[in-house]
């Protein structure tokens, strides 16, 4: 595989605050990297390091390419915008710099990339609108579609799903994968969406550990048990991917039942601390009938969970 | 296709290019005489005329003046458009980065101490040498500082200097006192034939460099971390820029005294009536709209009548203030 990044010996940080020390790393060509570690672990230093924007301490970032890093790395950061007063699609239009004269001036090719782009995020019906009149969810999408206007091979993003609702979280991520599929684009993403990463990502990069990068195939890392390691997971088995209630000894209740109103049942009987057992004084049925889901339990019906959950207590 | 442009925009840079020769030429027209405008033509294009007496009103006093009143708004007003990006503060002026109290530190100085003459000629060097001097201190902070530490000091030597004006003031006597203060009105009426080619040579060279910088800026609207993404050297970027503004507000302070305002609407003007933010367009439609607003200004500044004149900084805010306030009122209102 061809690597479109490579550092060698690179140290990170800002004087005599070293981040990350002595760092050799690849990107491929084709991959989704997801990285991943606690807030200040210097994600974003890192990523302005390889974009180029900040300097490194030592070693250097090999970009493996013929023309200016502006033609092929673009970015996604977290900066806020200097000038609110531009609207969407001047900043998405602003990604045509690099390829554009003084004049400014936009080739029929441009604007059908910044049109592309805009339709691609989902943010078309966004164009004339001011940046300042944007949710920061609309705002990360038009961002998004800033970089991929700049046509680049790689692409590095900081937490670009973090204001976004939970469909365009799963679109901008599936949208990422599918570029490296399809035009071979390597894409780093910093995020702070631990599923998400471990269902998209080829490789995971985790820091935090100390000034060294953990990296793997996400499986590898879960299984491991890096990831647990480094976020220090709290009452969430990573390996069977649920949170784990403290049990409480009081009450113990038996569930009979199938399908999705017997896992959800169980949800709400662990979150609430009860044990659920082989045999029990509390038994309970969930009676599913096509669409309508009850629950029997000492020989009354219950159809929701509130319900059940009221009569347990009792 | 919906593309690149923004709703309500008017076509600025049309509506400017008529107004600026219609105002240009009312202003030549205008005063204690007035002459016909077919008269001022061929004056102009240097046809017998049917009186000599006009011929020397246009040429020695008129045409200087209204030459003056449009590249002093052209160049403040692109000054502005400078610093507003540079420092990513709609309500800056170009005045912001300490040159125009450079410039008064400079005048003050030399009047109270009496090494300034009487000529129009020494004010305008004293300010030029103090707003020289203070560029040299405040682009050495530069080099080392962000845009922020930047504006602050601007804004500390701005007070520095302004404090130490006011000792100056204190110890002076009345004449010279009149004549510091008259300069502080701003003035574009004192310029001569032979100022005109350093004060044109400067501001032309001011809003070139401004638009050579002007694609940098449009990245730098981003920020400057997407800015330097983009391949633009942010640092080479604001030296340029400060550079630009420099030359256009210490030249201009330096010749007309310290005009307010214009750096501040025009830009806006601009911003608002035409949607657009592209530098490329922003700066001549600001140069365009800063022509226009001090022509504008100074033919009203002759309203009182035959042989009286309101200082233009007068006219300038009490004209410009409210038309501002209107437009950014209903500009900010959620579409």
């Amino acid at each position: 595989m061809e690597a479109l990044l490579e550092t060698s010996g690179l140290s990170v940080g800002y004087g005599k605050h070293v981040l990350f020390k002595d760092l050799d790393l690849k990107v491929n060509s084709g991959e989704l990297i997801c990285f991943m570690g606690p807030n200040g672990s210097g994600k974003s230093s890192l990523l302005r390091t390889l974009a180029g924007i900040q300097k490194a301490i030592s070693g250097e970032v090999s970009y493996n390419q013929s023309h200016e890093r502006s033609k092929f790395l673009s970015v996604v950061l977290t900066d806020r915008i200097g000038n609110p007063g531009l609207t969407a699609e001047e900043v998405v239009a602003a990604g045509r710099i690099p390829f554009q004269d003084w004049t400014r001036k936009l080739s029929a090719e441009d604007i059908s990339i910044v049109n592309d782009c805009m339709k691609l995020t989902g943010c078309s019906g966004l164009a004339s609108t001011k940046m300042e009149w944007l949710s920061d969810g609309q705002r990360q999408l038009v961002m998004l579609a800033r970089a991929l206007a700049q046509s680049p091979k790689v692409l590095l993003l900081d937490e670009p799903t973090a204001h976004l609702d939970l469909n365009n979280r799963v679109e901008v991520m599936n949208l990422l994968r599918s570029l490296c599929r399809s035009k071979g684009l390597s894409v780093m993403v910093c995020t702070h969406e631990l599923d998400l990463a471990l269902q998209t990502a080829d490789c995971i990069w985790l820091s935090g550990e100390d000034d060294q990068l953990i990296t793997g195939v996400p499986e590898d890392l879960v299984l491991n048990g890096a990831v647990d390691r480094i976020f220090k997971l709290k009452g969430f088995t990573l390996k069977t991917g649920k949170l784990e209630h403290q049990i409480s000894e009081l009450q113990s209740v038996s569930v009979e039942g199938s399908g999705f109103g017997l896992l959800w049942t169980k949800n709400a009987l662990e979150r609430k601390g009860y044990r659920i057992a082989e045999t029990s004084n509390n038994h309970i049925a969930v009676v599913t009938d096509g669409e309508n889901i009850s629950w029997s339990i000492h020989h009354q019906t219950c159809h929701s969970i509130r319900e059940l959950l009221a009569i347990l207590q009792e | 296709m919906p593309l690149i442009t923004p709703p309500r925009r008017l076509p600025v840079g049309l509506i400017g290019s008529i107004l600026l020769p219609v105002l240009f030429l009312f202003s030549l027209m205008a005063g204690t005489v007035s002459i016909p405008a077919a008269e001022v033509l061929n004056i102009l294009v240097g046809k017998e005329t049917s009186d000599p007496v006009w011929q020397n009103i246009i040429l020695d006093l008129r045409l200087p003046k209204a030459l003056t009143a449009a590249l002093c708004g052209a160049g403040l007003a692109v000054g502005g458009v400078l610093t507003q990006s540079l420092f990513r503060n709609p309500l800056n002026g170009p005045d912001v980065i300490g040159l125009t109290s450079g410039a008064g530190l400079g005048v003050a100085l030399m009047v109270s101490t009496g090494i300034a003459g009487s000529g129009a000629l020494s004010l305008t060097s004293s300010a030029f040498a103090g707003s020289s001097l203070t560029f040299l201190l405040i682009s050495r902070i530069a080099r080392s500082f962000s845009a922020n530490s930047l504006l602050i000091a601007g804004i500390m030597f701005s007070a520095f200097a302004s404090s130490i004006i006011t000792v100056l003031q204190f110890y002076s006597g009345a004449e010279e006192l009149q004549r510091y203060t008259l300069w502080t009105m701003g003035n574009i009426s004192s310029t001569t034939w032979e100022d005109i080619p350093w004060l044109a040579g400067s501001v032309f060279a001011g809003i070139f460099l401004a638009l050579y910088s002007s694609k940098g800026l449009d990245a730098y609207d981003l920020s400057t971390g997407y800015a330097e993404s983009l391949g633009i050297q942010t640092s080479r970027l604001r030296r340029s820029v400060l550079i630009s503004a420099a030359l256009l507000t210490g030249s201009i302070t330096a010749f007309c005294g310290p005009i307010t305002f214009v750096g501040i609407a025009g830009p806006h003007l601009v911003r608002v009536l035409s949607g657009g933010n592209t530098h490329i367009r922003l700066i001549p439609y600001s140069a365009l709209a800063g022509s226009i607003l001090v022509l504008t200004c100074d033919l009203l500044s002759s309203l009182p009548g035959p042989g009286r004149f309101l200082p233009l900084n007068a006219v300038t805010a009490l004209l410009g203030a409210p038309v501002v306030i209107w437009i950014i009122y209903r500009s900010y209102q959620k579409p």
